[in-house]
């Protein structure tokens, strides 16, 4: 009799512990550690948080997710990546920048863990490093023909940081739209060839303001003289109003929400359905009818109401589809 | 396309943007000259500087006072070099790596300090923006006028500190003393003068203008902080010092040779010269330190500079 007892007692811690591992199979349970390539205060990693934490109010698939973040991370990023991986808590490593070098050196020591690179400067890397990539090139487009009618020197400028992919194709789409509204148009461009260096970025814009720019691409964050001058300038990745309310006339911002939800499904799919991370090779991008990016006009930016509709009309083509944008992400020089 | 370059409003936009891309490097170079001149070497003024342009810019937030902004933010600069002149005077602390430290501190402090105001990092406000003071009536003259006297008040201080610390090295019983210093600490301490007292006093100065010209970024060109805003103008003031081989009116001229370059390149590119803007932005450097190797071998380095000065025990 009572090896019957112990025979059942057996089987019922079995069947409990058979239990709790299917449950293992479903998790409820999410962790992300955020690397980025800046501090917080910067227009894209403020994007990138905002959209995470659009996406963990969301909570897709029913998952709690804890996100952690380090900021400043560029010449270290090896050593950050490995430490976040060798903790064993974080399920996602998420990366908004040029990782690819540093998920390489550490993507097959942590198979289990999931390794996310953003933008311009990576290269596919398959297996658990995943790449997305972030074209803000129709809003920008749309936006450009804001500034094509509204200028009237027909000199229209762009301060930007550095030349890369996903700065030319916001670039070369801006002045496409301004030409195709304007095309009388020039062009000036100019590089800082610092991420955030509001100093000189001001200087810049004096100088394009100088030769004769009226309407001016902020794409280093600084508006001030914008401000002072009473000229038209536009911002990117932030609704960038609130620093220039005067100056503003419209902003492009960028989503990382249907990117983030992306790599969560990714996630969901290997952790639910068994299989191994098979990243695909190519960036995945999204467009702005899928929620990437969006177009902000200033509301208190006196813009005429016909150069507003003109605006409007493209947007609604551009986000149907019925106006596509071309993605080019040649580098832009002035005319 | 050369020719719109040299368009008078294009020339004298540039030349107005020279000084006011040289107010931050020139008024910092300008107190390390006198530290310099004094025997002490203060790498810090990359990390001095940030922490002047945090406190300028929080202070200004605060009262609405720019000029409140500038006070507080020549006092911790002055706030730093003591703790800086404190490790290196009277510990004898390795200099070179006292002044890496104070690097580290103000980079670190000063981005520390932003988080802890300002919960919400992705909405740091801006503040107004630090009006120009065009001077009367010279604001008027043609060319010059715009260049020169419609600038920001800082300028005009970076700009007459430059015959003000040539006066006061040269032509001054506390400015031949410091030199000397620099020189033979020995002769001086046997006269009975105090050699840390007067380096303390350097490097007070120092530390004031290193804020200054921090407070010169956040307050006076971009309204508002962000973290490693000064970009390394701190080391480009320690070159400017060589290059100006430690006199007064020659790091003027260094100072401007280089933020004429800087806003020639950013006026090239503006105007669409067709030229690698890389190499544009390369040749200020490239310029500093060309101005390094051939100036070197006349610059008058102080002989005792960057060595801590000890008193022989007295049998």
């Amino acid at each position: 009799m009572r090896r019957v007892w112990g025979f059942l007692l057996g089987l019922a811690f079995a069947v409990a512990g058979l239990a709790a591992g299917a449950q293992a199979e479903t998790p409820t349970k999410l962790k992300i550690a955020g690397v980025l390539s800046a501090g917080k205060d910067a227009p894209w990693e403020a994007s990138f948080i905002a959209s995470m934490n659009r996406v963990i109010a969301a909570k897709p698939h029913g998952l709690a997710i804890e996100v952690n973040y380090t900021e400043n991370v560029y010449e270290n990023a090896e050593q950050v990546f490995r430490t976040y991986a060798e903790t064993g808590e974080y399920d996602i490593v998420f990366g908004d920048t040029a990782y690819a070098d540093a998920i390489e050196a550490v993507k097959d020591e942590f198979p289990e863990t999931m390794f996310v690179m953003s933008g311009s400067g990576n290269r596919g890397l398959g297996g658990n490093a995943y790449w997305v990539f972030l074209h803000a090139h129709e809003p920008a487009y749309a936006m450009g023909m804001l500034a094509g009618q509204l200028t009237k020197s027909n000199v229209i400028g762009a301060v930007s940081t550095f030349p890369a992919e996903d700065t030319n194709d916001q670039i070369n789409a801006f002045f496409a739209g301004a030409k195709e509204v304007n095309p009388a148009i020039k062009k000036k461009i100019t590089y800082i060839q610092s991420w955030y260096d509001p100093a000189k970025s001001n200087e810049a814009t004096t100088a394009q303001i100088a030769a004769g720019a009226d309407q001016i691409f902020e794409m280093s964050g600084a508006f001030e003289v914008c401000q002072q001058e009473k000229i038209g300038c536009y911002g990117n990745y932030v609704d960038t109003a609130p620093y220039a309310p005067d100056a503003i006339v419209a902003s492009t911002i960028v989503n990382w929400d249907p990117h983030i939800n992306w790599i969560i499904d990714q996630w969901w799919q290997v952790k639910t359905a068994g299989g191994e991370f098979n990243a695909p090779m190519e960036a995945k991008w999204f467009t702005w009818q899928e929620g990437a990016g969006d177009l902000v006009i200033n509301p208190t930016y006196p813009v005429p109401a016909e150069a507003l509709k003109v605006v409007e009309e493209a947007s609604a083509k551009i986000q149907s589809g019925a106006k596509p944008v071309e993605l080019n992400l040649e580098e832009a020089t002035s005319d | 396309m050369l020719a719109d370059l040299l368009e008078p409003a294009i020339v004298i936009s540039v030349l107005a943007a020279a000084l006011r891309i040289a107010t931050p490097i020139l008024l910092a170079a300008l107190g390390e000259v006198v530290a310099e001149r004094a025997g002490v070497y203060n790498m810090g003024l990359e990390g001095t500087m940030l922490i002047g342009a945090f406190v300028a810019y929080f202070v200004t937030f605060q009262t609405g006072l720019a000029s409140a902004g500038l006070l507080a933010a020549a006092a911790s600069g002055a706030l730093v070099s003591l703790l800086f002149a404190f490790m290196v005077v009277t510990l004898q602390v390795e200099q070179i790596v006292t002044g890496l430290a104070i690097n580290l501190l103000g980079a670190g402090l000063s981005t520390y300090a932003l988080r802890a105001a300002f919960a919400d990092a992705a909405t740091v406000p801006a503040i107004g923006f630090m009006p120009s003071l065009p001077l009367p009536w010279l604001a008027g003259l043609p060319v010059l006028g715009p260049i020169l006297f419609e600038q920001k008040l800082l300028t005009y201080l970076a700009l007459l500190a430059v015959p003000a610390v040539a006066w006061f090295l040269f032509r001054t019983r506390m400015g031949l003393e410091l030199r000397c210093i620099g020189e033979n600490p020995k002769a001086l301490d046997t006269k009975g003068l105090s050699v840390p007292a007067r380096q303390y006093g350097a490097l007070l100065f120092g530390g004031v203008m290193a804020g200054l010209g921090g407070a010169f970024l956040s307050v006076g060109s971009a309204a508002r902080f962000v973290p490693d805003m000064t970009n390394g103008r701190g080391w480009l003031a320690l070159v400017i010092v060589i290059a100006g081989a430690w006199r007064p009116w020659r790091i003027l001229a260094a100072a401007l040779a280089f933020s004429l370059l800087d806003a020639l390149q950013l006026q090239i590119q503006g105007v669409g010269l067709k030229l690698p803007f890389q190499l544009l932005l390369a040749l200020p450097y490239i310029c500093a330190i060309l101005a390094m190797i051939l100036l070197r071998p006349r610059a008058g380095v102080p002989a005792m500079l960057g060595v801590a000065y000890r008193r022989e025990d007295v049998a």
